[in-house]
C-alpha cells in the first residue's frame, strides 16, 4: 500500500490565516462611494 | 383601433403654438406625451381635426437655479421626475407619487402637465402639489397686436394659477381655450419640513383607490406642528385638500390622539363614491388609514430633517487601539464598532446583529471582553482596546489564530475574529481553562457553520502550547 501525503489526512484551509488575522474583506466590509440614483438602474 | 383623420402641427415656438389654438378653439387638442390622448383618440371620445404637439417648446426639463422655487416644465417626463436626485430629497411626495404611476413605458412619455391637465380626480400628481402649494403657469396669446406687428411684443401673456383654483370638476380644469399650461413651479419648503404620498391600489400599474398626499412643518423645538397639508386623491370630483384635519394639526404637538383626530377629520372633505375599484364606504376607511400613515411618515421626516449640524455633538476622546494611541473627535451616537471599523478602517472586527446577541464584533477593553456594538465610541475615553488586528505581533501569529487554522476551526471566518477575542479574554484569565470554562467564554459568541466543537478544541491546544512556550 503507498503511503498518501495528503490524500485521507485533515490540511489547513488556504483562505483560515487570513481569516484569523481579520484581513479577509467579508461583502460589509467593503465600502464604495455612494452613487447618485442616476448611477443606479432604477 | 384606427385613428379618425386629423392634422398634426409640431408649431417651433410657443407664439405659432398660441396662434394655432386660437385659429382653431373648438377642434384642437393638445399633445404632450399623449398616453392619454391617443388612447381618447382611439377610442373616439375625442376627434379634433387638428393635434398641436408641443414637443418642439422647449418646455421639458427641471430647473433649480433660483433659490426659493423649482422649475418643472410642463412638458417633463414622469420618468425624468422620477430619477431627479433634488426631486427626490426635496419634494419626495412628488417623487413617491410618480414613482407609483402607471407603468415604465407610460412614464417615460407622459407628462406631468398632461397628467395635471386631464384632471382627473386620481390623477397622482396632484395631491403632492397640492400639498406643497405649487402654482401653474398658463400662457395665452397677447392680446395687444398693435404690439405684436411692432415686435416689441411680448409674445404671450403669463397667468399664475394656483393649484388649488386649476380644478374644476373630472376632467375639467381651469384654463381658458386660449391658454396652454407650460410650467409648474414649486416653492421652497420650510426647514424641519417632511412630506409623503401614500397611494393604495390594486395592481402596480393601476390608479389609486384612494391617494393622500401630507406635509408636516415643526416649528424650531421639534414638538408642535406649525403647519400642516393634507390632500387627497380620488375620493371627490377633483383632488382636495383636506382643510379642517390640517386646521386641527397646526399649533399642536403631534401626539398620537391628534393625529387620529385629524385623519378621521380628513373625512370631512371627502366625498368618495362606489365604482368597480372600491366602494365608498371602504374608500372611507382607507382615508382615515391612509392619513394617518402620512402623517406619521410626514412628521418622522419633519423630525428628522432637523438633524442637520447644528445638534451634532462632538467629543474629543484618547483611545489606544492596539497599542497605538489615537485623539479623534466622535459623535454622541457612533458606537465604538462604527468608530473601528470606519475610522481606524480595522474591519476585521465584524457587524453581525448589532444587538449584543451575536458577538462577531467582540473586542478587548481594558482587559474584558466587550460587543463593541453596545459601547459607545465616547464611553471609550482613556481606554486600551485590543481588536484581532492586534493579536499578530512582529508578523507572527498568535498561538490562538495558528491553532484556529490548524484544527479547521474558521469555514466562513465571520465569527473567528469575535470567537478569537472572546478567546483570548479567557486565556488571559485562566492560562489552563476547562471545558466548561471554555464553553462559558465563548457562550457570547455564535458561530453558524463550523461548529463549537472544532473551536473548543483550538483554544484548548492554544493554551496548551502556550503553557509549554
Amino acid at each position: 500500500m503507498t503511503e498518501y501525503n495528503i490524500l485521507g489526512k485533515p490540511i489547513p484551509r488556504l483562505d483560515s490565516r487570513s481569516k484569523v488575522t481579520g484581513e479577509t474583506k467579508h461583502l460589509n466590509d467593503i465600502t464604495r462611494q455612494r452613487r447618485s440614483c442616476r448611477g443606479r438602474s432604477c | 383601433m384606427i385613428l379618425h383623420d386629423f392634422d398634426y402641427f409640431r408649431p417651433a415656438t410657443i407664439a405659432q403654438a398660441l396662434s394655432l389654438l386660437e385659429a382653431n378653439p373648438d377642434s384642437c387638442c393638445l399633445l404632450g406625451g399623449g398616453t392619454d390622448l391617443i388612447v381618447r383618440l382611439k377610442q373616439g371620445r375625442l376627434t379634433p381635426k387638428i393635434v398641436i404637439d408641443l414637443k418642439e417648446l422647449n418646455l421639458s426639463g427641471l430647473s433649480f437655479a433660483s433659490n426659493d422655487v423649482c422649475k418643472i416644465g410642463a412638458l417633463t417626463t414622469l420618468r425624468d421626475i422620477e430619477i431627479s436626485p433634488e426631486i427626490a430629497s426635496n419634494y419626495p411626495a412628488l417623487h413617491e407619487a410618480v414613482t407609483h404611476m402607471a407603468s415604465k413605458q407610460i412614464r417615460s412619455r407622459a407628462t406631468i402637465g398632461g397628467n395635471l391637465c386631464n384632471a382627473a380626480p386620481s390623477a397622482d400628481t396632484a395631491p403632492p402639489l397640492l400639498v406643497y402649494e405649487a402654482s401653474l403657469v398658463a400662457e395665452s396669446p397677447s392680446a395687444d397686436k398693435v404690439n405684436q406687428n411692432k415686435k416689441t411684443k411680448p409674445v404671450s401673456i403669463r397667468r399664475n394659477i394656483s393649484i388649488r383654483q386649476f380644478f374644476n370638476g373630472p376632467g375639467l380644469n381651469s384654463l381658458n381655450q386660449n391658454e396652454i399650461l407650460t410650467e409648474v413651479l414649486l416653492p421652497l419648503l420650510p426647514a424641519r419640513t417632511g412630506s409623503t404620498y401614500l397611494k393604495l391600489r390594486r395592481t402596480e400599474k393601476d390608479i389609486a383607490i384612494v391617494g393622500v398626499a401630507a406635509l408636516i412643518t415643526l416649528d424650531s423645538q421639534g414638538t408642535h406642528c406649525i403647519d400642516a397639508k393634507i390632500a387627497l386623491g380620488a375620493v371627490a370630483s377633483t383632488p382636495v385638500r383636506a382643510s379642517a384635519a390640517e386646521e386641527l394639526l397646526r399649533g399642536r404637538p403631534l401626539t398620537d390622539e391628534i393625529l387620529n383626530m385629524a385623519a378621521k377629520a380628513a373625512l370631512l372633505d371627502a366625498k368618495p363614491i362606489d365604482d368597480f375599484r372600491a366602494s365608498a364606504r371602504y374608500r372611507r376607511d382607507m382615508i382615515k388609514e391612509l392619513t394617518l400613515r402620512a402623517l406619521r411618515t410626514a412628521t418622522s421626516r419633519a423630525e428628522s430633517s432637523n438633524k442637520g449640524g447644528e445638534d451634532k455633538m462632538l467629543h474629543t476622546i484618547n483611545v489606544e487601539v492596539n497599542g497605538e494611541k489615537y485623539v479623534l473627535e466622535v459623535t454622541s451616537k457612533e458606537t465604538l464598532l462604527k468608530m473601528l471599523r470606519q475610522r481606524l478602517n480595522l474591519t476585521g472586527t465584524k457587524e453581525g446583529c448589532g444587538t449584543g446577541d451575536c458577538g462577531a464584533c467582540t473586542v478587548i477593553m481594558n482587559g474584558r471582553p466587550v460587543n463593541s456594538c453596545l459601547v459607545l465610541a465616547c464611553e471609550t475615553d482613556g481606554s486600551k482596546i485590543t481588536t484581532i488586528e492586534g493579536l499578530v505581533k512582529n508578523g507572527r501569529l498568535h498561538p490562538l489564530q495558528e491553532s484556529f487554522i490548524n484544527e479547521g476551526s474558521v469555514q466562513c471566518g465571520f465569527c473567528s475574529p469575535g470567537m478569537i477575542m472572546s478567546a483570548k479574554a479567557l486565556l488571559d484569565e485562566h492560562p489552563d481553562p476547562t471545558e466548561d470554562e471554555i464553553l462559558t467564554a465563548i457562550a457570547g459568541n455564535l458561530c453558524r457553520c463550523t461548529g463549537y466543537l472544532k473551536i473548543i478544541k483550538a483554544v484548548k491546544t492554544a493554551a496548551r502550547k502556550m503553557e509549554e512556550a
